[in-house]
């Protein structure tokens, strides 16, 4: 993104000015470092400067002077301004002016060393004649014995002027000096060593003559040297330039420092900018979420719009899930644009109606599927009171198409606990098993509890297998032409570890399912065959398709009856007449098998289901079981009578060799059975299944079941 | 100052515990005090210098080769064994031509303020190439100087590994002869260890001294050098004749005023470096201090002063310079 390479330039930038801020800085603080540096040796220089004028007067004032001290001075006075000459700091061509300004403190510095040097060899014949003078005016009167008082007197008087001149440096003492010497040069001796005396004594006051004015100079003129004047000029150069490059500097500093907030105020700039259009962004996100959280048929907010709300859920919501009854034949008939216009038309008097109700919200599932999202404050009226109301509403209303006037019924699922969708649907999906128009989710519907009985079911299975708890229990038949129970069905039971008995519609289904069918269905064969072995009756087992297509089962049946013929002589398999076949072949190829060991075949609740006799033709069954839906009220009800009597008759008619009521548990139904000519009766008149068989082949027969 | 309580002469005249007392605290302490304002300051025991560069100078300074005819190399008028000076009244060159000036001690040159009897050198390094190129001297031309050098089979490894240059660089020849020359300081004259409370001179050399100051001898003699740190005439009270060309510094400045002007000798082994003054014209120390005190000082010497003078300047010959003693 350009904004984003924007920002790095920006950074990148402000990085550069501030490493440049920086990086001035600290040459900044070493040119002031190298700047304090020089200050410092000119300051030196100055104080070298005054001791050295202190060493020449010294030495103007001692008789005799080391000189080296002032050499040293002046050599460290050089070695101080070779430094600075060499100061990286003042390599820069800016202090060109300055270096030559110290060139020029040089220069005076050599005049005044050669006046120094000029001043020393003066001092020298000055500080030797100062002393000599006088002491050879005492010497004199030691020397000669004749003395002369007039040229003695010349002699303190030339020695007193020069003291006076040379402790005053006043060329006026010089006068009365001259005065003197002109005299003592008047002076003849006859004595060589006074003539001698005289000559050196004159030679040492002449040098007071010649030189004491130029001594005088000489120190006055090293002194006035103006070295200070040039070496304080040079400092004013430094000062100056220094200033000036410091203000440049300043400038330089304050113009990064500029650049560095200015980049700074561009990287600002530059988010905000991606701040804006990461605004325009989440905008253009939230417009796009809603387009496609909102139905495009009746502007409601979908189940994209629900599901996004449920993330942030209500306090106790309930969930009511609205479905018009028989949407599909209102759009046959009314065509797709008939079935728009009803959910439209509904959508909107829903909304109407919903409008008085704050807290409530209105989505369109999809399809025919409204919800009613509602967050109920506990003291409002329920969320059932209100479906029930709305339901009334709506129906109540009739809607308008091209002129037809149409009524619609709803149905509605509610649920208040999450997955609301889920649960409401569940409901919603129960209306229609129970005939209700309203279902509220409860736990009894769930799924949940289903699953934990499968569970249950399938230990209860796998224990009873593993226990050899599978149990038979017998029906006894009761043969309506020969009054005697010469047959028994033979029934599955399972006993739990409780020594609890459960009949196989609490298991079978499941059984069935989770493949532990087969084990109870061979165990029960085996256990029945065995029965039954060792008796006279004939009997009765079921036998499912999966246990016709197992071949285990089958093996094992085949086997049991090729080793005792008996046995499949007086067997019967009853299959029920409700299970859908998909094998025919295989069906038939079994039965034909089953017939060769004599077995018999009889149709389980015949009259329950959409069988025909059809198929009942094809598989040559030997016997009708009627279902207990036409026997139960046979004593009374008409219509089951003349259903029974055709049966029965057809049977006759197609050859059937026997029929068998089911569920005959009255007297009464058991008189009809007989009248109606039914070969056998079964039911809890007859007897219960139980463990053992009827110790009486008549059977008392009573009344009263227990 | 002549007063002064440090002045020895005084030290004499004070009690005795005073004077141990003085003496014990001029020794303990660090030497200063007995001499802090004598005009004479003892040569330090130790001066700093470079070890490598002073090695080459010393050969260099023995080194013919750096004469024209191969005959002279700076030792021969600056001679260790006469005292760092030419023991000839004037110093002769190549082709055995007289020189005019008589050869001032090498050794303590250092501490002179210029170098030269008119001190045309402000230091020794630039001293070197006088006598070089001087036609009288050494008579070689810096390219001469240069060939000589850069062909020989030694010095350009051994200068290369002291100043890091693939030639050899007159400059560096000059500051390796300089550094040596550094080296040659005389410490330890008796003298000396007078000054640091060492050791008691004689009666003799004590009144020398006295004497020196007194007289005015230490008015242009004085400090370590004894003198090599002003310039002063020779002639200054009884005027001596003058003559053009004489090397003194009127010859270089051409100034009336530096007639006879020259630069004070050092009277440091002054007992080995005769004969004396710049044309070599005293033989003898007695001669040059009868000489000195006429006419500089306007003063005649009674044989005693004189015995007493030259007992004072025989207490400034000092030990002779080690590095001569290293191969």
């Amino acid at each position: 993104m350009t904004v984003t390479g924007n920002i790095y330039a920006a950074v990148l930038a402000a990085f550069f000015v501030g490493a440049l801020f920086f990086y001035t800085d600290s040459q900044t603080s070493r040119l002031l470092q190298l700047h304090s540096t020089v200050y410092d040796t000119i300051g030196d220089i100055e104080r070298l400067e005054v001791q050295l004028d202190l060493h020449l007067l010294k030495a103007s004032f001692f008789i005799y002077y080391n000189f080296d001290h002032s050499h040293n001075q002046l050599r460290k006075i050089r070695k101080r301004i070779a430094e600075i000459r060499e100061n990286a700091y003042l390599q820069d061509p800016a202090f060109a002016e300055t270096l030559a300004g110290f060139g020029q403190y040089e220069v005076r510095l050599a005049e005044k060393e050669e006046l120094i040097l000029r001043f020393a060899t003066i001092n020298s014949l000055i500080q030797n004649s100062t002393t000599h003078i006088p002491s050879l005016t005492a010497r004199y009167l030691n020397l000669f014995e004749q003395s002369d008082g007039q040229y003695f007197n010349e002699l303190s008087r030339i020695t007193s002027a020069v003291f006076l001149a040379s402790r005053s440096l006043d060329k006026d003492f010089l006068t009365e000096l001259r005065q003197g010497v002109e005299i003592l040069q008047e002076y003849h001796f006859e004595n060589d060593a006074q003539a001698r005396f005289n000559l050196v004594f004159l030679s040492h006051a002449k040098i007071f003559l010649k030189y004491l004015s130029l001594y005088g100079d000489t120190l006055q003129a090293a002194l006035e040297v103006d070295t200070r004047g040039t070496l304080h000029q040079a400092k004013h150069l430094f000062l100056e330039m220094s200033l000036n490059k410091a203000d440049q500097i300043n400038r330089i500093s304050t113009l990064l420092g500029f650049g560095f907030i200015l980049s700074i105020f561009v990287i600002i700039f530059l988010l905000m900018g991606t701040d804006r259009e990461h605004k325009k962004l989440i905008a253009l996100h939230r417009k796009l979420e809603a387009s496609a959280a909102t139905d495009t048929l009746t502007q409601l907010p979908n189940r994209f719009a629900f599901e996004a709300e449920q993330k942030t859920p209500a306090d106790h919501p309930t969930l009511v899930m609205l479905n018009i009854d028989g949407f599909k034949h209102i759009n046959d008939f009314y065509g797709t644009a008939g079935g728009d216009e009803i959910l439209t038309q509904l959508s909107r008097q829903l909304k109407t109606l919903l409008h008085t109700r704050s807290g409530s919200r209105l989505f369109r599932f999809g399809a025919d599927d409204f919800g009613v999202l509602i967050s109920t404050p506990e003291t409002q009226e329920s969320p059932l009171k209100l479906t029930q109301d709305l339901i009334n509403s709506v129906e109540h209303n009739s809607f308008d198409i091209h002129g037809h006037k149409v009524q619609i019924s709803l149905r509605a699922g509610l649920a208040s606990e999450p997955p609301l969708l889920e649960r409401a649907n569940m409901a919603l999906q129960q209306t229609k098993k129970q005939r209700n128009k309203v279902v509220r989710y409860d736990e009894s519907l769930g799924i949940e509890e289903k699953v934990a009985t499968n569970q249950r079911i399938t230990r209860l299975l796998k224990n009873a297998v593993r226990r050899n708890a599978v149990i038979p229990f017998f029906q006894p038949l009761h043969n309506n032409v020969s009054k005697r129970i010469e047959h028994y069905e033979c029934l599955m039971r399972i006993q739990d570890e409780k020594g609890q008995l459960h009949a196989p519609f609490a298991f079978m289904q499941v059984a069935k399912e989770s493949r532990i069918y087969s084990a109870l269905s061979r165990i029960m064969l085996e256990k029945c065959l065995d029965r039954f072995q060792s008796s006279h009756y004939a009997f009765s087992v079921n036998l499912a398709v999966e246990d016709i297509l197992d071949p285990e089962i089958r093996e094992y049946l085949f086997d049991r009856l090729s080793s005792d013929p008996d046995l499949g002589e007086r067997m019967t398999i009853e299959l029920l007449e409700s299970e859908e076949v998909a094998d025919y072949d295989a069906l038939k190829s079994f039965l034909s098998q089953a017939r060769l060991h004599g077995c018999h075949l009889a149709i389980d609740d015949f009259g329950a289901g959409y069988s025909s006799f059809k198929h009942i033709l094809e598989l040559e069954v030997d016997q009708l079981k009627i279902d207990a839906s036409l026997i139960r009220d046979l004593d009374s009800d008409r219509e089951a009578q003349l259903l029974v009597k055709a049966i029965v008759d057809v049977a006759r008619e197609i050859g059937i060799k026997s029929t068998v009521a089911e569920f005959v548990h009255s007297r009464a139904v058991f008189e009809k059975v007989n009248d109606l000519g039914v070969d056998f009766a079964q039911g809890y008149f007859i007897g219960k299944p139980a463990e053992d068989l009827l110790a009486d082949e008549r059977p008392v027969l009573v009344d009263e079941v227990s | 100052m002549s007063k002064s309580h440090n002045d020895p002469a005084n030290i004499k005249r004070l009690r005795l515990p005073w004077r141990f007392f003085i003496l014990l605290g001029g020794s303990l302490l660090p030497g200063s005090t007995l001499f802090a304002m004598e005009p004479i300051q003892p040569i330090p025991q130790h001066v700093e210098y470079d070890k490598q560069k002073a090695a080459l100078g010393k050969k260099l300074f023995f080194d013919p080769i750096l004469s024209q005819d191969q005959t002279v190399s700076c030792a021969t008028c600056h001679n260790p064994e006469t005292g760092g000076a030419d023991y000839r009244t004037v110093s002769e060159g190549i082709l055995n031509r007289p020189g005019k000036m008589n050869s001032p001690t090498v050794f303590n040159s250092y501490f002179n303020f210029r170098q030269f009897w008119n001190g045309r050198a402000s230091n020794l390094a630039s001293q070197v190439s006088g006598p070089l190129h001087n036609p009288v001297e050494m008579g070689l031309t810096l390219e001469e100087v240069d060939r000589r050098l850069n062909q020989h089979p030694e010095y350009p490894r051994q200068f290369k590994s002291i100043y890091g240059k693939p030639r050899v660089d007159i400059d560096d020849m000059a500051d390796a002869i300089a550094e040596f020359e550094k080296a040659l300081y005389t410490p330890n004259a008796k003298f000396d260890r007078y000054l640091r409370g060492e050791l008691e001179l004689d009666k003799a050399a004590l009144d020398g001294y006295r004497l020196f100051k007194k007289i005015g001898c230490a008015a242009c003699h004085n400090c370590i050098n004894i003198g090599g740190n002003s310039y002063q005439y020779l002639g200054a009270v009884i005027p001596v004749e003058w003559h053009k060309d004489q090397g003194d510094l009127h010859q270089r400045t051409g100034d009336p005023f530096d007639k006879n002007r020259y630069k004070v000798p050092s009277l440091r082994n002054i007992a080995l470096t005769g004969p004396y003054l710049h044309d070599g014209s005293a033989a003898s120390l007695n001669k040059v201090l009868k000489k000195m005190a006429f006419h500089n000082l306007g003063f005649e010497l009674s044989e005693d002063q004189l015995t007493q003078l030259m007992a004072f300047l025989n207490t400034l010959t000092g030990d002779m310079p080690a590095i001569l003693d290293t191969p």
